[in-house]
């Protein structure tokens, strides 16, 4: 027993509302890691290679994209190479798509728990933000590794600093908050049927080929451009090459488009999300 | 919040059942896959892919028209610190809601609770924490984290906890290769290792593993004894008799009663001292009097010690605690000396060699003044010593008394003790009867309690407390009443349980494993015919009926379980509740008795390999008879 005199707590119903489920987060983010583990464990649960498919599988996509677009398509990226240009631009795709994907997973993989004690269903959802965080850890790594390797063969770091340095972490944020965004609507329903993780998964495909990981923007055809540009994606994908590289367009229409959609995938599905909350809270 | 360990205040929690949007789409969603499990004709062929996704499609029952469950309706209650309460009540009386809120486990739908210090909920939740593919110590480090604790809490304990979850240096393996049993007891041992200010208990949960409640035994006393307040819910009051010694009785979720718990064998280690204020029984003895009872029943000294501390002969300090709860209860005049000696020294837990428990306490008078200073000794923890003799039912009270008949419950004979010394034998059948009608015994408490405390003797204030301690009897003597009889009473069907293979009563069953109902009937005499028949009913699933193939012969009076195991593969997902009717024969009579809501539990696909292990083809339902 506690020699120090023991705190007070006070247990009290749940308050309902949007803005208070911020620091209930906060006072249950021990669940985060907890979630986020589990979700990291689904990568390589079950297969022999065990947790060295975290670092192989962004390894494997890397390679063999860069061999299709930069070698076979032969897609210009400017004075950048293809292969460190794809490693930067997939690395912010990754953490877009696996967030949402992970976020869309979220409840179901950690129904074990929800279903026996109260948690904030939030902290579940951002638990998807460590497997994201961790491959991008991986791709971080690889980058480093693609700067030093081309820094001895071209004896050039192909790296800027500067104010455009500033949109970097802008890029990542807006791709993080519009993932989170859109699983808030789409987990509650994973939760029931395996159908909606599929067509979130197969979404995603086809988004990645309408967003400008594997091309610039520039190579766009001005008949499809205004499509590309008003992607949300798009802009938090200029901003982190321009932050990066000092090098990408980010176009007034993407930026406007990116901002709307994000405010109002946010919003609404924070407020989806919490009626969802609600309705399954104390539910038998 | 004083010095309360927790305190309560108009604490309510309600569950919802098919309700909102969400649980409509599932709804639909859920009963076209009950359809689909009733083309499989009841077998289990979930594919691979779904055991290996380790999927649980559903997560909530199906739609059975938006309602709400009261689970806790404004309880209050303030526990003191170091307290041993067991929180005692029939199935979905709300004592583990409540556990669950005060673990912060589920929140209150409205009410607040204050706990003071770390608290350790022993609960099932443990176990959804852990992670199978982690070692047991990963996994008991994880525990702490979840839970708040310093790891270095769990680390200095690490080899407690292998120890008491059967695991020795096993807890270095993946958690997932243990069995059911002790991979659940590893987070059960786990949370007993927090160093608790205030621990919950679920009976259940132990008293069901039996070695693993032995062991555990020891350690729940040590955290007792350190000091920590400990909370333990169960339905009956004598599998935790050995750790509490007060308990709050709950049915419906509303406390209907509070005080000492009946068969309480552990003294109380704690001085009355501690609670907020003694009693004016108590107050009123002389401090030299009060610290002499405190000795003896507190601290479970015995005569001959306290005599060498006093310097006195261990006669005399007899004589003084004789004299100390004669003043207590001055009533006890009507008895003569010799029996209210041998009362006294019963009670305090220092019986002469020859005394017979069966001769001092043979009648009435002397059973309802013992009775009587066990209430007043109870802040000195002497209703922990108290044992009476189970009496023979007195015939003429036995019929009378209708719904507490026969045997008789000991809180019931304590009951018909009273009124027969108090209102005299007449009266006092008339009064068990009325008792059995809730709106008659009413009339009798608000009119007749003061007629009560006249004929027994005792002051008004007194006879005011022992009748509202008799009032809680009687919902005690009720809560054990058996639920339905037959023959006047001569057969009862008690209850009926759903367990797993294990014996362990669940609320949540995984469908690819066998379960148990296990049914308790008492018959009081012999050569009952009886036959059991179960019905278990799902909205948007068939009912199961399921027949005893042949009747059984209950050759002699007693108890006899019934148990119906249930392969695997019977039930679809659903939420099901038990209806259990019994049809009795006797003397060429037949009787039909049925608990209408036995049970309920949530049958679901399992959600982890654990359950999948457990996988049975279906078979038929076998049953079994046990005296």
């Amino acid at each position: 027993v506690s020699t120090a005199q023991p705190i007070v707590e006070v247990i009290e119903p749940r308050p309902p509302g949007l803005l208070v489920r911020l620091p209930e987060v906060w006072r249950y983010r021990r669940l985060i890691g907890y979630f986020g583990k589990e979700l990291l464990e689904k990568l390589y649960r079950r297969t022999w290679l065990g947790p060295v498919w975290i670092p192989l599988r962004p390894v494997v996509t890397v390679v063999t994209s860069a061999f299709v677009f930069g070698g076979l398509l032969g897609v210009d990226t400017g004075p950048i190479p293809y292969l460190l240009w794809f490693l930067l631009t997939n690395a912010l795709w990754d953490l877009f798509s696996n967030t949402m994907l992970w976020g869309t997973r979220s409840l179901e993989i950690g129904r074990r728990v929800l279903r026996r004690m109260y948690a904030p269903r939030l902290t579940c959802l951002l638990g998807s933000l460590v497997i994201a965080g961790a491959l991008l850890g991986v791709y971080v790594v690889m980058i480093l590794i693609a700067l030093a390797a081309f820094l001895i063969s071209d004896g050039e770091l192909y790296l800027t600093f500067g104010v455009e340095t500033l949109a970097a972490p802008a890029g990542l944020l807006l791709a993080v908050l519009l993932a989170l965004g859109v699983a808030c609507f789409t987990a509650p329903y994973a939760l029931r049927a395996r159908d909606v993780r599929f067509a979130v998964a197969y979404f995603l495909g086809f988004w990645m080929f309408l967003s400008p990981v594997a091309y610039p923007l520039s190579h766009v055809p001005e008949s499809y451009r205004t499509i590309i540009e008003l992607n949300p994606v798009t802009a938090p994908l200029e901003l982190f090459r321009l932050g990066i590289f000092g090098q990408g367009e980010v176009p007034a229409t993407s930026l406007a488009s990116c901002l709307l959609v994000t405010a109002l995938v946010v919003g609404g599905g924070l407020l989806a999300f919490n009626r969802a909350e609600e309705e399954a809270l104390d539910a038998l | 919040m004083d010095e309360s360990a927790v305190r309560i205040e108009e604490l309510t929690k309600r569950y919802k059942i098919g309700t909102g949007a969400y649980t409509r789409v599932q709804s639909i969603w859920q009963r076209r896959r009950a359809g689909q499990m009733q083309q499989r004709d009841g077998r289990d062929d979930v594919d691979d892919d779904e055991l290996l996704e380790e999927d649980e499609p559903v997560e909530e029952p199906p739609e059975t028209g938006a309602r709400e469950v009261l689970a806790l309706d404004g309880v209050s209650l303030e526990i003191a610190q170091g307290s041993r309460v067991a929180i005692l009540g029939q199935a979905a009386s709300g004592k583990t809601t409540l556990l669950k809120v005060l673990g912060r486990i589920s929140p209150p739908t409205s009410g607040r609770a204050y706990v003071r210090g770390r608290v350790a909920p022993l609960l099932e939740t443990a176990s959804a924490f852990m992670n199978p593919y982690a070692t047991g110590r990963a996994n008991a480090l994880l525990l702490a984290h979840l839970f708040g604790v310093p790891r270095e809490v769990v680390e200095r304990h690490l080899g407690e906890i292998a120890e008491l979850a059967d695991l020795g240096a096993r807890i270095d393996h993946p958690a997932g290769t243990y069995s059911t049993r002790v991979y659940r007891r590893l987070g059960l041992a786990t949370v007993l290792h927090m160093e608790p200010d205030v621990l919950l208990v679920d009976e259940q949960l132990v008293g069901n593993d039996p070695d693993f409640g032995e062991r555990c035994a020891a350690r729940l006393h040590e955290i007792a004894d350190q000091g920590a307040t400990l909370l333990f819910a169960a339905r009956d009051p004598a599998p935790v008799a050995q750790y509490c010694d007060e308990a709050v009785w709950l049915a419906s979720g509303r406390v209907i009663s509070t005080g000492p718990l009946p068969g309480a064998r552990a003294p109380r280690r704690v001085a009355w001292g501690a609670r907020a204020e003694p009693p004016p029984g108590i107050a009123a003895l002389g401090r030299e009097q009060r610290t002499l009872v405190e000795a003896l029943v507190t601290a479970g000294r015995d005569y001959g010690d306290l005599a060498r501390e006093l310097g006195t002969t261990p006669d005399e300090v007899r004589e003084r605690a004789r004299a100390a709860c004669e003043d207590l209860a001055p009533d006890g005049g009507r008895l003569d000396a010799t029996t209210r000696a041998a009362i006294v020294d019963h009670l305090l837990g220092q019986p002469q060699p020859d005394a017979d428990p069966a001769r001092i306490f043979a009648t009435p008078p002397a059973r309802v003044w013992a009775r009587m200073l066990t209430i007043l000794l109870e802040p000195f923890g002497a209703g922990a010593l108290v044992e009476f003799p189970r009496q023979a039912p007195d015939p003429a009270l036995a019929t009378a008394s209708g719904g507490l008949a026969p045997p008789l419950e000991p809180s019931a004979a304590a009951l018909a003790d009273f009124l027969e010394v108090s209102l005299g034998r007449r009266r006092a059948r008339e009064a068990v009867t009325m008792a059995t009608d809730k709106a008659v015994w009413k009339e009798l408490q608000q009119v007749k309690w003061a007629d009560v405390a006249e004929a027994a003797g005792v002051p008004h204030e007194e006879g005011q407390a022992v009748l509202e301690r008799l009032l809680r009897l009687r919902a005690l003597a009720r809560m054990h009443a058996p639920a339905a009889h037959a023959f006047d009473g001569r057969v009862s069907l008690i209850e009926a349980t759903l367990t797993d293979a294990d014996g362990e009563p669940v609320e949540a069953l995984p469908l690819r494993v066998d379960a148990v109902v296990e049914v308790t009937i008492e018959t009081a005499a012999p050569g009952v015919e009886l036959r059991l028949q179960l019905l278990l009913e799902a909205a948007g699933a068939s009912p199961l009926r399921v027949s005893q193939p042949d009747p059984f012969r209950a050759e002699v009076a007693g108890r006899y379980r019934v148990r119906a195991r249930l392969p695997a593969g019977l039930l679809h997902d659903a939420h099901y509740t038990g209806r259990v009717v019994l049809r009795a024969q006797l003397d060429g009579q037949e009787d039909r008795l049925e608990l209408p809501e036995a049970f309920a539990f949530e049958a679901f696909d399992p959600a982890d390999e654990q359950a999948a292990e457990l996988v049975e083809p279906v078979g038929p339902v076998a049953w079994e008879v046990t005296a």
